[in-house]
């Protein structure tokens, strides 16, 4: 279980290395630099020394190797657009805010979206069932800067209930969460109804019934942790995405999030802040899909990774 | 009409003006329409203001609170209200702030300034040493100043940034605590409406580095107003500096400046008070205001000139018929009746009307050379024809396909695109293909001629000097032209405002009509929009007070 | 002997896209104590509903039962019960076990824990309590290792010890009927015979009945008292086993019997089919349902229904070739050693 484990993280940390590599030539060949990104009108003398300052005058594949370097001493480098503040410290100050409005809207989305999804399995073809249907395709095919739109102008200028934009207490969470759950539940509502509707159909389903369960047992003891599974595998690859952060959401917001810093710094052509960025997220990623599998196979027994003790023929 | 709170200041400044340099205070046009009826109502015991920071209609996160180090115009409008420039302009004109008074020398090679009594907000007195040392970070190549070529006419500025062998001291000067000397290479009479001279404390540099001004807790200010709180990419909040010298002439208390990038945003947050004012330009919520009787709506003249500009090494571009008739075939009214909602002014020229040299108006002491062009061609599309010709390739206006360059990838900029591409193709025949790039991209394509032609706006300084300097040495147009060149080189020196006009007047006229390089299309606007307890706001775009003036009555 | 389980007119449909599938029509039949009564049949003749219906597992896949069926069991009628009642019998007073053994069990339950669940649901022990029962039942199965095999999962067994694991899942609250629904299907031949006698043993040891459902009369030879042959929803043939293999009167039979292959039939020959294929369920079907397949059809087969009837008093035929104005016809098969089991 152990090599088995190192040899995975040993893999991942390779897709690692090829993802910032990738992501920092594509970057790179972005015509534009930080500079023009910032001031359009800077005249070319100020702009030669500028970027002698930062190195990008010199050729691509030594600023990758210098980059490369700085990355692998820890160090992800200050930001252009905002001089005097590193990547990491922004990086710091975002991550857990956009963490914070993602894990707050991936988990009610989640449990709320797993008990409706059993809730309309069990009414299969009845009015709640079509009901959860239809409100979950319309959640998942609103595109979210509409949904951004109107929640904020519903719940903070029609009624004005919570604020409009800005970060502080605990109203500020409000809309942005209400905005961010939608596309969860409505996912997780059909995901986990389809997947009971599947679990259902199983053979074993029947042998419950031909024991005399009731249906509460058999819904408890033997559908939801059969369904649970997949969209356990599912949640946890969507929190990879949580430290990314909702762009719209927080530009609508105007929430100090890492998913706003992230496409502003690309259209700011702020290579370090787009790199540094995206080393968190990848890692951040790789981690989680680790995280994936043991969960799994600690749920699954049928894909535990078990060496041969259990396995025994009649 | 004047401001009470100026009036003091103005007279002063006519007198030292007077003396100094021989020439007359600038005659500001009059405002539009000001927001502040002076005296209806009492002020406020509460004064505060929410506004959001904003350039145009963009709002962002400021870059850094330094005055080295910042790179864009949201940054400088923070820091007109922590920090005390040397002068300020207010509706339009150029006042004195944190110089009492200045003299030029009758060559214009040499300013001295006379500073005011003022504090830093940590006690320490604002001295001339201060503000000297601003100037030589500035001129320091480690820092990478953004806006040094607007300091190189300072003696040894350019040399020492460019980091030229043997350069000599930088001509500027502490001649004492309250005394500065800025000595120049060559006369530069835009100088002080161009820049803003800031004061800098050497010992806030040296304890943060790198990081000062990334933080509230890291900067220290002399302006109206202190930075007290910043959350990054969400708002900037300011108390009122009681160590400012002209302390008893802001209103205002404290005053916040939120971050809201989107536009429906800030409508929204306009609607719900959330914010006191805002500028803007979608039609819809403009007619929405313009219906709400809590809202006074004011036309602000943004003094920026959105044009084509022509690649003059293309093919059929290179040709100054060919950009003529392309320029003629633009129906500027039309453009800004539909496009910019009627917040704009069609553009015959390059100057907008807001533009001054020295005291006299531009706009009005010079017609628009376009105007002329297009009485003298009534049919651009034979003008297309001769030039064409002209060319030797074939005369058919239909047999070309010109692609026109847009800096934009949404649907705003798309429809712009498209009443372009259909007005040149229905009056001139040729066939035309957009290109859409973001604006990052675009930029960079206009700079090193990556394109055809393309659309693109500068924004004016009060001279001339900025926007005719822009195609010196071919500028995005990649224009090749000495004469063009030294009529301007003279024309930014040049320290008689009579000659400086003509200079500039025959350089436009050569830029935008005989060999129309770029074609201007409209002096864009916006609409102010601001609840009508609040009083104050400057409206003419120059204005770099910031928030000074702002106060509320009856909220 | 008495009679455990009456079915009467047992009629089950299902409403599908095309129309309404009559998988089951009117059937009736009596189970008595300790006997093993067999349904053969081909596949989709209808006798794994009817042995699901009697637990009604259609419910919830929407098989209707229809209004004059009746099923009695201990007096009550088993169609007409409360989700409670039918789920106090289930498991209960009878059991059933099914053909997968693999996708029958739940992949991610001990099996130790889903035997203990039928005897925690019945006869509500504690947790430790069924857990021990458990183990002796897999024991009573004769599952080798059955204290380590309590803690495993249905894949870390083979085929046998699984459907071993589901008849002692079955039998946990000691039944009175077993359905066994193709139990040895999908078994090799070795653990068939295996698994037959072991649910030989149990029914003596326990006294229970056994309704054993299949296609196969190599089981049917050397398990069944009695046997039901059903063709497109209706029992076409029954009797004792002695009957239907001495002296079957139905074509049908006849012909399942001659498909048969056996082993003096020699390598060269071919083996027999009986051509055409079943009936389309969604149609009435008012005439004799094996008619278009039959060698020995009739104009009136193929008008009306045969009334089944009873040569002995266990011997009854559904065909027209029992009415007296009919040819008589011969078996055609020798039976000798054909259709003995191997």
């Amino acid at each position: 279980m152990l090599k088995y484990s190192l040899k995975r993280i040993g893999y991942m940390l390779i897709v690692c290395f090829v993802v910032i590599t990738i992501t920092f030539f594509l970057v790179h060949l972005i015509p534009g630099d930080p500079i023009l990104a910032m001031a359009s009108e800077v005249p070319e003398d100020v702009r030669v020394v500028y970027m002698a300052k930062y190195g990008f005058d010199q050729p691509l594949y030594i600023q990758y190797f210098k980059f490369m370097g700085q990355l692998f001493s820890g160090n992800l480098g200050d930001s252009l657009r905002y001089p005097g503040r590193s990547v990491a410290e922004i990086i710091k100050s975002c991550a857990p805010i956009s963490a914070q409005i993602g894990g707050i809207s991936l988990a009610i989305g989640f449990i709320a979206g797993v008990v409706l999804g059993i809730f309309a399995a069990m009414n299969l073809n009845r009015w709640q069932d079509r009901t959860i249907m239809i409100l979950s395709l319309i959640g998942t095919t609103l595109p979210v800067f509409v949904i951004a739109t109107l929640v904020q102008y519903f719940l903070s200028v029609f009624w004005p209930i919570f604020p409009t934009t800005g970060w502080g207490g605990a109203e500020y969470l409000v809309l942005p969460v209400i905005c961010m759950l939608v596309d969860p539940l409505a996912t997780y509502a059909r995901y986990m109804r389809s997947s009971v509707l599947d679990v259902i159909g199983q053979d074993y389903i029947l042998t419950a019934e031909a024991k005399g369960a009731s249906n509460f047992r058999i819904i408890t003891r033997h559908i939801l942790r059969n369904a649970f599974i997949p969209c356990l595998t599912m949640l946890v690859t969507s929190i990879s995405g949580i430290v990314a952060g909702s762009f719209i959401i927080e530009t609508v917001f105007s929430i100090p999030g890492l998913g706003r810093y992230l496409i502003s710094a690309i259209n700011d052509r702020d290579y370090s802040m787009v790199l540094g960025i995206n080393v968190v997220i990848t890692s951040f990623y790789i981690l989680t899909v680790l995280l994936a599998d043991i969960l799994i196979s600690a749920v699954d027994p049928r894909i535990r990774l078990a060496d041969n003790k259990g396995r025994g023929k009649a | 009409m004047r401001k009470f709170l100026t009036t003091a200041t103005a007279l002063a400044l006519l007198v030292s003006l007077l003396a100094g340099c021989g020439g007359t205070p600038a005659n500001s046009p009059a405002p539009a329409s000001s927001p502040s009826s002076s005296g209806a109502k009492a002020a406020d015991s509460q004064q505060y203001i929410n506004a959001v920071l904003l350039n145009g209609t963009n709002s962002s996160e400021p870059s850094i609170l330094d005055v080295v180090h910042f790179t864009g115009i949201l940054d400088r409008t923070v820091l007109w209200n922590i920090l005390e420039p040397l002068t300020r302009i207010q509706n339009g004109e150029l006042v004195s702030a944190g110089a009492k008074s200045w003299d030029i020398s009758t060559d214009g090679l040499t300013y001295t300034f006379k500073l005011r009594d003022n504090s830093w907000s940590d006690g320490k007195k604002v001295t001339a040493q201060d503000y000297a040392y601003a100037i030589k970070q500035q001129a320091d190549p480690a820092n990478t100043f953004s806006f040094a070529s607007d300091y190189f006419c300072i003696k040894n500025f350019q040399a020492i940034f460019t980091k030229k062998e043997g350069a000599g001291p930088l001509g500027v000067e502490a001649v004492d605590e309250s005394t500065l000397k800025i000595t120049l290479d060559y006369p530069n009479p835009a100088l002080l409406t161009t820049v803003d001279f800031f004061p800098l404390r050497q010992d806030y540099v040296e304890k943060f580095g790198t990081k000062l001004g990334s933080d509230a807790d890291k900067l220290v200010c002399c302006g109206p107003f202190v930075l007290t709180s910043w959350v990054h990419n969400t708002q900037l909040d300011f108390v009122k500096n009681d160590k400012y010298w002209d302390a008893s002439n802001v209103k205002l208390q404290k005053f916040t400046y939120k971050i809201i990038t989107d536009t429906t945003a800030q409508y929204a947050s306009l609607e719900n008070k959330s914010v006191d004012f805002v500028t803007l330009t979608n039609s819809e919520y403009v007619k929405k205001f313009k219906a709400n009787t809590n809202l006074n709506g004011t036309f602000i003249d943004l003094a920026r000139t959105q044009m084509v500009v022509f690649n003059t090494q293309d093919a059929l571009f290179k040709n100054a018929k060919v950009r003529q008739a392309f320029s003629l075939a633009i129906d500027r009214e039309s453009v800004a009746e539909s496009l910019n909602n009627g917040l704009a002014l069609p553009a015959y020229a390059l100057n907008p009307a807001s533009s001054s040299v020295g005291s006299q108006n531009f706009r009005k002491a010079v017609p628009e050379p376009l105007l002329e062009l297009k009485k003298a061609n009534s049919d651009p599309r034979a003008l297309l024809i001769e030039g064409l010709k002209e060319l030797g390739v074939n005369s058919d206006p239909s047999a070309h396909t010109v692609s026109f360059y847009m800096g934009g990838t949404n649907a705003v900029t798309k429809t712009q695109g498209e009443f372009y591409q259909q007005m040149w193709q229905s009056k001139l025949g040729v066939k035309v293909s957009l290109v859409f790039n973001d604006n990052a991209t675009h930029s960079s394509y206009l700079k090193t001629g990556k394109y055809q032609f393309g659309f693109t706006s500068w924004g004016a300084n009060i001279e001339p000097q900025f926007l005719m300097t822009r195609w010196v040495g071919g500028g995005q147009a990649q224009w090749k032209n000495s004469e063009y060149d030294a009529t301007v080189q003279k024309a930014t020196k040049a320290l008689d405002a009579k000659e400086r006009l003509n200079l500039y007047a025959q350089a436009e006229k050569q830029l935008v009509a005989t060999e129309a390089v770029i074609a201007p299309v409209v002096y864009a606007g916006t609409m102010l929009f601001s609840y009508k307890y609040v009083q104050g706001l400057p409206t003419n775009s120059f204005d770099t007070t910031g928030m000074k003036t702002v106060y509320t009555a009856g909220r | 002997m008495a009679v455990l389980l009456d079915v009467k007119n047992l009629s089950v449909s299902f409403r599908t896209m095309h129309g309404e599938v009559k998988a089951v029509r009117d059937v009736s039949f009596e189970l008595h104590e300790g006997e093993n009564l067999a349904i053969v049949g081909e596949s989709g003749c209808g006798k794994t509903v009817t042995s699901k219906a009697i637990l009604r597992l259609h419910d919830r896949s929407g098989g209707i039962v229809s209004e004059g069926s009746e099923i009695l069991f201990e007096g009550k009628n088993i169609v007409r019960m409360s989700r409670k009642e039918i789920g106090e019998i289930r498991g209960n007073g009878i059991s059933m076990i099914f053909q997968d053994s693999m996708t029958s069990l739940n992949p991610t339950m001990v099996i130790g824990k889903q035997i203990a669940e039928n005897i925690l649901i019945h006869k509500k022990t504690g947790k430790g309590e069924s857990l021990s029962q458990a183990k002796k039942l897999l024991e009573l199965v004769n599952v080798p290792d059955a204290a380590e095999r309590m803690n495993q999962y249905p894949h870390q067994l083979s085929g046998g010890l699984r459907q071993r694991v589901m008849i002692a899942m079955a039998i946990a609250c000691n039944p009175k009927i077993l359905i066994a629904d193709e139990p040895t299907t999908a078994l090799d031949v070795t653990v068939q015979a295996q698994i037959l006698e072991l649910l030989s043993d149990l029914q003596k040891q326990f006294g229970m009945s056994v309704i054993l459902v299949t296609h196969d009369f190599g089981v049917v030879a050397n398990f069944a008292d009695r046997i039901q042959v059903m063709y497109a929803g209706s029992i076409v043939e029954r009797g004792k086993k002695e009957e239907i293999f001495s002296d079957p009167k139905h074509p049908y039979t006849w012909a399942l019997l001659k498909s048969i292959p056996g082993r003096h039939q020699g390598h060269k020959g071919e083996l027999y089919s009986i051509r055409g294929t079943p009936p389309d369920l969604l149609l009435p079907l008012e005439h004799c349902p094996f008619s278009p397949r039959c060698e020995y059809c009739m104009p009136i087969c193929k008008k009306r229904r045969p009334e089944e009837k009873y040569m002995t008093e266990t011997h009854g035929i559904a065909c027209w070739l029992t009415h007296e104005k009919a040819p008589r016809v011969d078996n055609p098969l020798k039976i000798g050693g054909e259709a003995r089991a191997r």
